[in-house]
């Protein structure tokens, strides 16, 4: 069964309409990605799911129920869990306090177990639990953001742009974080700016322009289309 | 010439005082930072608190009931005029403005709404207790030790809220990050409406306790809610421990003052030093506590 489901999707905030008819599968089992220019709706298109932007005509339907214009709680409940930009961790909040965020809905039997998978993941933040979030570094606290969404177990993680804003050496954190992810059978839907590196992990494309869905593909099939490559990519190929 | 006894006895005044006036600004400091309103119907929620007080007292005989029942209309009262006036604004792009109006119509609306329900005059308020300690030569009244002993259950009680429980978690997140708290599930509606309820019920809480102190009439929430005005703005907005410090300070420069210099004077001392905390710290001296 598709995971989610985009079905002739008008969206936007306030007159300024920003999703134009837009359609797109998400199936299980995979790594997804949203490309495309500045202002394209990719990060609409991602809030749309999330129940954060008013959808004014069309469905989205998770596992085929329909959740269109659902408080993000609902949304939550059905597994969908998003990573927001820049990590946005409670700064004042201690690493535990923020992981417990992230178990905001589960069951407490539950969340025992759940730190347990993240500090297993990542074993620093175990050591710093009782931290102020906002005293660690950049790359501590990217991890802080990981951790909490990994704490309901979601089915699919949603990631707006995890690279933008950060130093270099942080970029390249995120990227190892995301495929450790992949590796471990995590389904992603991931915008990202970084075209290049998305694209080694990423298993299927989706491609935006100005609200519309410009072309949907296998990576590898992708690669072969020299238009698309060109126009959004900026790269022919051989 | 002032002694040392009377300087010594000004500042356990000012301190007793202080703890009650700390109940009232910590209200108004925690829906300034969980919501982002300067609740200006601050002062009426205090002056509804001493009514509700009032007819309890009246109807029952019972202190305890009257206490009780002022913390739950109050925050019934704070709950539904952030759902019914505060809400509908929220969505606009100029918000702080028209919030800080609303409330401030709120105010004007319920003292004349009392006027014209209970008239002008000053209904007196049982003391709850006469007896008078005296400790090394200072006079304790038993009843002021009283509210203060309330008082500081009441903030101890709301710090425990908000550090251990998951509302208080969830207060936290929407004043740190509303859109993060969001996507985690929260619903920041129910928490601003729980939050606004919390403050006015702080509110109502102390409207009763000083009752035996003010009395009870329809404009008696104007004098505390300016005093807890001054002291958020000193503490800074949004600081619960900047707002303590400065109410525990401004309360006794208030009671060295009005008998050094004059009970009218007071104020306007008090309001000096607001003027010269926010020349020098625009943001109070809160964010230099942190």
């Amino acid at each position: 069964m598709n995971l989610i489901e985009l079905d002739g999707v008008d969206a936007g905030y306030g007159e300024n309409q920003v999703l134009h008819d837009l359609s797109a599968t998400i199936a299980e089992d995979r790594v997804n990605c949203v490309i495309g220019p500045n202002g394209s709706g990719k990060s609409t298109m991602m809030k749309s799911i999330l129940g954060m932007v008013d959808v004014w005509d069309g469905t989205i339907t998770i596992r085929g129920e329909d959740v269109t214009n659902d408080h993000p709680r609902e949304v939550l409940e059905r597994g969908v869990v998003m990573l927001p930009q820049g990590g946005s961790v409670f700064p004042d909040m201690t690493v535990k306090e923020n992981l417990r965020m992230g178990g905001y809905l589960i069951d407490d039997d539950l969340l025992d177990r759940q730190y347990e998978e993240v500090y297993d993941m990542f074993p620093v933040l175990e050591e710093k639990r009782a931290q102020r979030a906002g005293d660690l570094s950049g790359g501590q606290q990217m991890m802080v953001a990981f951790g909490r969404a990994m704490m309901p177990d979601p089915d699919i993680l949603l990631l707006d742009e995890p690279s933008a804003g950060l130093a270099p050496h942080l970029v390249d954190d995120v990227f190892e974080q995301i495929a450790a992810l992949k590796e471990r059978g995590r389904d992603m839907l991931i915008i990202e700016q970084n075209v290049r590196r998305v694209l080694e992990i990423a298993e299927y494309v989706y491609v935006l322009d100005q609200g519309r869905l410009e072309y949907e593909g296998d990576t590898e099939s992708l690669r072969n289309e020299d238009d698309i490559m060109e126009m959004y990519i900026g790269e022919r190929h051989g | 010439m002032v002694s040392v006894a009377l300087l010594a006895q000004q500042i356990v005044n000012g301190l007793l005082f202080g703890g009650q006036l700390a109940l009232i600004a910590v209200g108004l400091t925690l829906i300034w930072g969980v919501a982002r309103v300067l609740n200006f119907g601050h002062g009426a929620m205090f002056m509804v608190g001493g009514f509700v007080g009032f007819f309890t007292l009246g109807a029952t005989g019972s202190l305890v009931a009257a206490v009780i029942a002022a913390g739950i209309v109050v925050f019934a009262l704070g709950y539904v005029t952030e759902v019914v006036l505060i809400r509908p604004l929220r969505d606009r792009e100029e918000f702080g403005i028209p919030s800080m109006v609303v409330t401030l119509g709120l105010a004007f609306f319920l003292e004349n709404a009392f006027i014209v329900w209970i008239g002008t005059q000053r209904q007196s308020f049982p003391r709850f207790t006469d007896v008078i300690w005296n400790v090394a030569g200072i006079t304790l009244s038993a009843q002021r030790v009283l509210i203060f002993v309330i008082s500081l259950v009441a903030l101890g009680l709301l710090f425990v809220v908000i550090s251990r429980t998951e509302l208080g978690l969830a207060i936290r997140a929407v004043s740190q990050d509303h859109d993060t708290a969001l996507l985690m599930g929260v619903r920041p509606n129910r928490v601003y409406a729980i939050t606004f309820g919390i403050s006015a019920a702080l509110a109502g809480l102390a409207g009763v306790l000083l009752a035996p102190l003010f009395a009870v009439y329809p404009s008696v929430g104007w004098y505390p809610f300016l005093l807890s005005f001054v002291v958020v703005m000193v503490g800074g907005l949004g600081s619960v421990r900047g707002t303590l410090l400065a109410a525990m300070g401004l309360a006794v420069v208030r009671s060295i003052s009005i008998i050094w210099v004059s009970s009218q004077m007071a104020m306007v001392i008090l309001f000096a030093i607001m003027i010269v905390v926010l020349v020098a710290y625009p943001d109070g001296i809160g964010g230099y506590l942190e």
